[in-house]
C-alpha cells in the first residue's frame, strides 16, 4: 500500500453507508465530516404542534441561490409541515408535489456529502432514513463571450465558460439530435471534477470511446483543475513535442470535430473542451477556413504552411548559408549581410540565439504582465531592444529581421507554438554545427517521429501520410465544401460518407 | 512475424523508385558516358528490358511463397543447409552494398561541399535516423518516403528543367557510332543498380495486395529508365566531352542553374533535398539487411539487430575504402559479384523452384 493511499485512507471522507433514521444522527454525522466549516448552513425547521416535526435543510452558502431555496423549499415545506402529518409528508416527497425539478432522494451519506458539495439543497426529515436533494445551485460566473484566443473575422463568436453545464448546452445549439450523448465521469479524489464524454453515436467510432474511457479510468490523482491535466494524462505520446489531444475554446470548432467522428471531453471549470484524435494537420486549419470561399481559404492555409517552414528554416538556413554554404547566396546579398555584420562581436549564431531567446522573453512577458504596464513593455521590446540592440552594433540588423519574422510567422499557427518554439532552438544550433546537413537529418528525425505517433489509434500525419485521396481535399488546401463528402477516413468509421452532393446546375 | 505493418501496393511505385535513383542519378552518368560516350542513354533503355524480366522472376518466386522472403524460401527451394548459405551470402550482400551506398553518399558531402568535415561526421549523420526508423518498422520508411518523395521528384525536375537553356542537343551527336562493346561495357555498368530491384523479394511479403506488385513494379522501373535517360540527356547536352571529366555531372549540372540572374548555385540546397533521397534509400537497404539477419538467425524481435547491423554499415563504410577513387574503381571490380548476388539467386532460385514443381516435389 503506498502513501498516498494510508493517508486517504486516514482522511477518508464519508462512508458509503446507509443514513440513520434519527435526524439528530444524521446531522451529527454529517456536521462533523464538514469539520465545522462556516459555509455548510444548517436550517432547522421545528414545528411544534402535536407531529412534533422536525425537518433540516442544507446546503452551502454561496453554492446556492438563497431566494430559491427559500421559495422553493422552505415556503412549500413549511405550507405542508404544518398540516400534515409526518408519512403525509414523506408521501408527499415522495411524489414530488412540492412541484420541484431535478428533485431527487437519496439513501446513501456519500451521496448526500457529494450533493451539498456541487451546490445542491439537502432536506432531512425526522424519522425518514433517506434524504431528498434538490438543484439550487447558482453562483457568479463568466457570460459566454468571445474566446481571446481564438478570434474570428467570420463565424460564431461564442466561446465556452468555466461552467460544464453552459458548455454542453453551446454544443447542443448546434447539434439537434438524441444521437448526441454526453456520459459524464468523476476525476480527481478531492476536486470530484466532472468530466463529459461527448460523442455522436453512429459518427464516433465505439472503439474509440472505448479506449477514451479506458485511459479516464486510468487516472489516479487528487485533483483536475483543467481541462490540461486530462490531456496530459490521456495523451499517447507524453514525451513527444507535439501535441496529440487537441483542444478549442469555440463551440463550433467543438462540433465540426464531434461531426467529424472525433470525441469532445468537457471538463468542469475550464473553458478548453478537449477533442480526439487530434492530427497535425488540425494545427493549421482554422475554423473560418470553412466560412470563408475556398480560394483564399486554401491560400492562407498554404500561407500558414508557408510560416511554418519560415520558422523552423529561415533562422537556422540562415545560420547555416553564412557560417557553411556562402556560395549559395547570392553576391550583393552577401555583401549586404556581410556590411551590417562589420563590427558585431557575437558569430552570427550566438546573436541569433540571444535574439531568439529575447524574443521569447517578449512574448512571455506580453501574456505576464499587468495590462496597464502593457504599453511601456511593448514600447521598450520593440523599440529599445531592437533599434538600440543594432545601434550600439551588438547585433546585426539581419539577424533583428529574422528573428521578428520568425517570431510573427509562428504566430499564424499557434496551436504548435510550444513545439515550434523548441525545433527552432534546435535546428538553429544544428545550422550552426553541421550546416544544412544537420538541418536535414534534424529534419528527417523529426519527420520520422511524426509519422510514426499515433493519436488515439489514428496515424498522426494522416491524410498527408499515410496518403489518403479523400482526405487531401481538407489537409493543406480546403477544397470547396461539395467535393468534402467524407469524414477524415484515418478516424475510422467504415461509413464515412457524410453528404451526396447532385451536380448543382442553376438555370440562367 | 517479424514485420507487422503492411504497406499499400500504390507505394511501391515510389519506394523502387527510391531504392535505385538517388545514387544512380549520381554515379550512373559518368560511368558510362566513359564507356559508351554520347550513346550512353542506348544502355539504360537496354537494361529496362532486363530488368522487366528479372523482376518478372522475383515477383513469381514471391507469388509461389507468399508471406516469405528470399531468406525464408532459399531454404524451402534448396533445403535446409544450401538455402542457410544462400540466404547468408544475401545478408552480407545487403550490408555491404548499404555500406558502399553509405560511403557514396559520405564522399559526396565531404568532397564538393564541407571539405573540411570528416567523413564520419557524415556516417554516423545518416546512420542515426537511419536506426530509428527502421526501428520503427517498414511502415514508417512508407510514409516518411510518402512526404519526401514528391519534394524529390519536384527537385529533380527542377533540376532538369531549369538547366534546359544551357543544353546543346547537338552534343548528343552523332547517334549510334559507338562499337558495340562499350555499348555493352555501359550496359554492363548500369547492373549494379538496376539489380537492386531484387530488394523486392525482401518486401513483397508486406505489400497488402500481392497480386497488383506486378504492375507496380512495372510502372515504377519504366519511370525509372525514363529518368535515367532525361538525367543522361540533359547531362550530355549540357557537357558534352566534358561529362567524363566529372566526378558528380549531375551535380554540376545544379550548380549551372541560374534563375533571373539572382538565384545561383542552388546546388546546395537542391543537394540536401537529395540528402533525403538518399536517406530513404539507406534505410529501405538497413531494413530490408537487418530483417534478413533476423531471419536467417530466426530472431523474434528485430531491434537489436537494426542497431547491430547499423553500427557495422557505419565502421564497415568508412573502413574499406580510402578514397573516392578507390571506391569507384571498385565499384566496377564488384559489378560482377553483385550481379551474381543480387539477379543470380533469385533467377537460381526460380529455376530450381520450377524444376522441382515440374517433377512434383513443389
Amino acid at each position: 500500500m503506498t502513501q498516498y493511499d494510508k493517508n486517504s485512507r486516514k482522511y477518508q471522507d464519508a462512508k458509503h453507508e446507509k443514513l440513520f433514521k434519527d435526524i439528530d444522527e444524521n446531522v451529527q454525522t454529517i456536521k462533523a465530516l464538514f469539520r465545522n466549516s462556516f459555509d455548510v448552513l444548517f436550517q432547522e425547521i421545528n414545528i411544534v404542534n402535536e407531529n412534533k416535526l422536525k425537518a433540516v435543510i442544507i446546503f452551502i452558502n454561496g453554492l446556492t441561490s438563497k431566494s430559491s431555496i427559500e421559495s422553493n423549499v422552505v415556503k412549500p415545506l413549511l405550507a405542508h409541515i404544518n398540516t400534515t402529518s409526518k408519512e403525509a409528508l414523506i408521501d408527499l416527497l415522495d411524489k414530488n408535489e412540492l412541484m420541484l425539478t431535478d428533485f431527487t432522494p437519496c439513501d446513501y451519506l456519500d451521496q448526500t456529502i457529494e450533493a451539498i458539495l456541487v451546490g445542491r439543497t439537502i432536506i432531512l426529515i425526522d424519522g425518514c432514513d433517506y434524504a431528498f436533494e434538490m438543484d439550487t445551485s447558482h453562483w457568479k460566473e463568466r457570460d459566454v463571450t468571445e474566446p481571446n484566443a481564438e478570434s474570428v473575422v467570420r463565424g460564431p463568436r461564442e466561446g465556452f465558460t468555466e461552467n460544464m453545464i453552459t458548455n454542453t448546452a453551446l454544443i447542443r445549439r448546434k447539434i439537434k439530435t438524441p444521437r448526441l450523448t454526453f456520459e459524464s465521469l468523476k476525476i480527481g479524489k478531492l476536486t470530484q471534477t466532472q468530466v463529459i464524454i461527448a460523442s455522436i453515436e453512429g459518427v464516433t467510432n465505439n472503439n474509440l470511446i472505448k479506449e477514451m474511457k479506458i485511459r479516464l479510468s486510468r487516472i489516479d490523482t487528487d485533483s483536475v483543475l483543467d481541462a490540461g491535466y486530462i490531456e496530459q494524462f490521456i495523451e499517447d505520446e507524453p514525451f513527444s513535442l507535439f501535441p496529440t489531444v487537441g483542444f478549442s475554446e469555440k463551440p463550433d470548432v467543438i462540433a465540426s470535430k464531434l461531426l467529424e467522428g472525433r470525441i469532445a471531453l468537457i471538463v468542469d471549470g475550464s473553458p478548453d473542451v478537449l477533442s480526439v484524435p487530434h492530427l497535425f494537420i488540425e494545427t493549421i486549419q482554422s475554423s473560418e477556413d470553412y466560412y470563408t470561399r475556398p480560394w483564399y481559404a486554401s491560400f492562407i492555409r498554404l500561407l500558414r504552411l508557408l510560416s511554418l517552414i519560415i520558422v523552423l528554416y529561415f533562422p537556422s538556413v540562415y545560420i547555416a548559408a553564412q557560417t557553411y554554404h556562402q556560395e549559395m547566396l547570392p553576391t550583393q546579398l552577401f555583401i549586404t549581410m556581410a556590411a551590417s555584420k562589420e563590427g558585431v562581436p557575437f558569430p552570427a549564431v550566438i546573436e541569433l540565439l540571444i535574439m531568439s531567446v529575447l524574443f521569447e522573453i517578449l512574448k512571455e512577458a506580453g501574456v505576464r504582465m499587468p495590462k496597464p504596464i502593457g504599453l511601456a513593455v511593448n514600447i521598450v521590446g520593440a523599440l529599445v531592444l531592437g533599434e538600440a540592440a543594432v545601434e550600439a552594433g551588438l547585433v546585426s540588423s539581419p539577424i533583428v529581421m529574422i528573428t521578428a519574422l520568425a517570431g510573427i510567422a509562428g504566430f499564424t499557427i499557434y496551436p504548435l507554438n510550444d513545439s515550434i518554439t523548441f525545433l527552432r532552438f534546435a535546428f538553429i544550433i544544428l545550422g550552426a554545427v553541421s550546416g544544412l546537413f544537420g538541418i536535414t537529418i534534424g529534419s528527417i528525425f523529426v519527420l520520422i517521429h511524426l509519422v510514426s505517433i499515433r493519436s488515439f489509434g489514428a496515424p498522426y500525419m494522416s491524410p498527408l501520410a499515410p496518403r489518403n485521396k479523400n482526405g487531401l481535399i481538407d489537409s493543406i488546401i480546403r477544397g470547396p465544401l461539395w467535393m468534402m463528402n467524407h469524414r477524415p477516413r484515418a478516424i475510422g468509421w467504415k461509413n464515412n460518407r457524410k453528404q451526396r452532393i447532385h451536380k448543382l446546375k442553376y438555370k440562367k | 512475424m517479424l514485420e507487422k505493418g503492411k504497406i499499400s501496393y500504390k507505394h511501391l511505385i515510389s519506394i523502387i523508385f527510391m531504392i535505385v535513383s538517388p545514387t544512380a542519378i549520381l554515379y550512373l552518368p559518368s560511368m558510362t558516358y566513359r564507356e559508351a560516350k554520347q550513346d550512353s542513354f542506348i544502355p539504360i533503355i537496354m537494361i529496362t528490358i532486363v530488368t522487366l524480366f528479372f523482376a518478372q522472376v522475383v515477383i513469381s518466386l514471391g507469388h509461389m511463397y507468399q508471406n516469405k522472403t528470399i531468406i525464408q524460401y532459399s531454404q524451402d527451394i534448396l533445403g535446409k543447409a544450401l538455402g542457410k548459405i544462400t540466404g547468408l551470402i544475401f545478408c552480407l550482400f545487403l550490408v555491404h552494398v548499404n555500406s558502399v551506398i553509405i560511403r557514396e553518399f559520405a564522399e559526396l558531402l565531404a568532397g564538393p561541399f564541407m571539405k573540411l568535415t570528416p567523413l564520419w561526421f557524415f556516417v554516423i549523420g545518416i546512420i542515426l535516423p537511419s536506426i530509428y526508423a527502421v526501428i520503427k518498422g517498414l511502415e514508417v520508411i512508407d510514409r516518411v518516403n510518402q512526404i519526401i518523395f514528391p519534394i524529390y521528384i519536384i527537385f529533380l525536375s527542377a533540376i532538369v528543367l531549369l538547366s534546359y537553356k544551357d543544353m546543346d542537343f547537338r552534343n548528343t551527336m552523332p547517334v549510334f557510332t559507338q562499337d558495340i562493346t562499350s555499348i555493352m561495357n555501359g550496359f554492363y555498368r548500369t547492373f549494379i543498380w538496376f539489380g537492386e530491384v531484387a530488394l523486392l523479394s525482401m518486401i513483397m511479403p508486406y505489400v497488402n495486395m500481392p497480386k497488383k506488385v506486378k504492375k507496380m513494379t512495372f510502372i515504377s522501373i519504366i519511370y525509372l529508365v525514363l529518368l535515367g535517360a532525361i538525367v543522361n540527356i540533359a547531362i550530355i547536352t549540357t557537357f558534352g566531352k566534358n561529362t567524363q571529366n566529372l566526378s558528380y555531372p549531375f551535380l554540376s549540372l545544379a550548380r549551372y542553374i541560374s534563375v533571373a540572374n539572382f538565384f545561383e548555385r542552388l546546388d546546395s540546397i537542391i543537394m540536401f533535398m537529395w540528402i533525403s533521397g538518399v536517406f530513404i534509400k539507406i534505410t529501405i537497404f538497413h531494413y530490408c539487411a537487418t530483417l534478413a539477419i533476423a531471419q536467417w538467425l530466426e530472431l523474434k524481435d528485430y531491434r537489436i539487430t537494426a542497431v547491430v547491423t547499423g553500427i557495422v554499415m557505419a565502421v564497415l563504410s568508412i573502413t574499406l575504402w580510402s578514397n573516392l577513387t578507390q571506391l569507384k574503381n571498385q565499384l566496377i571490380t564488384l559489378t560482377l559479384p553483385y550481379t551474381i548476388i543480387q539477379m543470380g539467386i533469385p533467377v537460381v532460385l526460380f529455376i530450381v523452384a520450377k524444376i522441382k514443381k515440374g517433377l512434383g516435389y513443389g
